[in-house]
């Protein structure tokens, strides 16, 4: 089985904050490994929608799944899906889970 | 943890349907979970070639056919699946479903027999997206 990536575009926080994501990803690697899974942590600068269809589309990432949450941290509370979860389930050519 | 016990496969007999189901089935065998396979005979749009009732007549044939056809296929792989057949409504009626059965999980193609050939996403699998109460994954 492939690793898991934990990936933690930039879009909302500026660039001077690493320590905020570098602590999310360390975060993510501990849960993961309670649970025996092999985490690889990835941080990718842009806009979060096309960067993460655009790094899941990638061949050479060999991705089979994307998984999002169904909301994400914007403020403006969309009724139904976030926006991000949303460009990524429409652009995506792999299958996405949408966990709600 | 949350496991998927309950997957509703929504199937309406077109190839990404297909793709669903032999996801779903993947799934079945890594979580052991129960299938539940589900065709809506689609009773909201107006209809004005046929007569009505023959043309929903037509549709229930062809949803009891694409129904048995899926579960001859799963029987093969050694699985059994629960069948529904409702009518009304595609969207709601499979939210309905959702509620009654306690599914976890709907598995749906990216796009369906829908006229428009649509480049992204279908909009039965749009819209189960946006308002389903429980996780969706989009077949591609």
């Amino acid at each position: 089985m492939p690793g898991i990536y934990a990936i933690h575009p930039l879009g909302f926080l500026d660039f001077n904050s690493m320590t905020e994501i570098k602590k999310l990803l360390s975060e993510a690697k501990v849960r993961a490994a309670k649970k025996g899974i092999d985490l690889t942590g990835k941080a990718i600068a842009g806009d979060p929608g096309y960067d993460i269809a655009r790094f899941a589309n990638n061949p050479k990432n060999k991705i089979d799944m994307v998984v999002v949450g169904a909301r994400g941290r914007s403020s403006a509370k969309e009724i139904f899906l976030g926006s991000v979860s949303n460009y990524v389930l429409h652009k995506s050519k792999k299958p996405v889970l949408v966990v709600k | 943890m949350t496991s998927f016990k309950n997957i509703l496969v929504p199937i309406d007999g077109s190839i990404y349907s297909k793709k669903s189901l032999e996801r779903a089935s993947e799934f079945v065998d890594a979580f052991g979970s129960c299938l539940i396979l589900i065709y809506v005979v689609e009773k909201s749009i107006p209809i004005n070639l046929l007569d009505r009732k023959e043309y929903l007549e037509i549709l229930r044939k062809f949803g009891t056919n694409v129904l048995e056809k899926a579960n001859k296929k799963l029987s093969k792989k050694g699985i059994t699946a629960k069948i529904l057949l409702k009518e009304g409504n595609i969207v709601n009626e499979i939210e309905k479903t959702v509620k009654k059965e306690k599914c976890d999980l709907i598995v749906v193609g990216n796009k369906g027999l829908g006229s428009v050939s649509r480049l992204i996403l279908g909009s039965v699998s749009n819209k189960i997206s946006q308002s389903s109460s429980c996780s969706v994954l989009i077949v591609k």
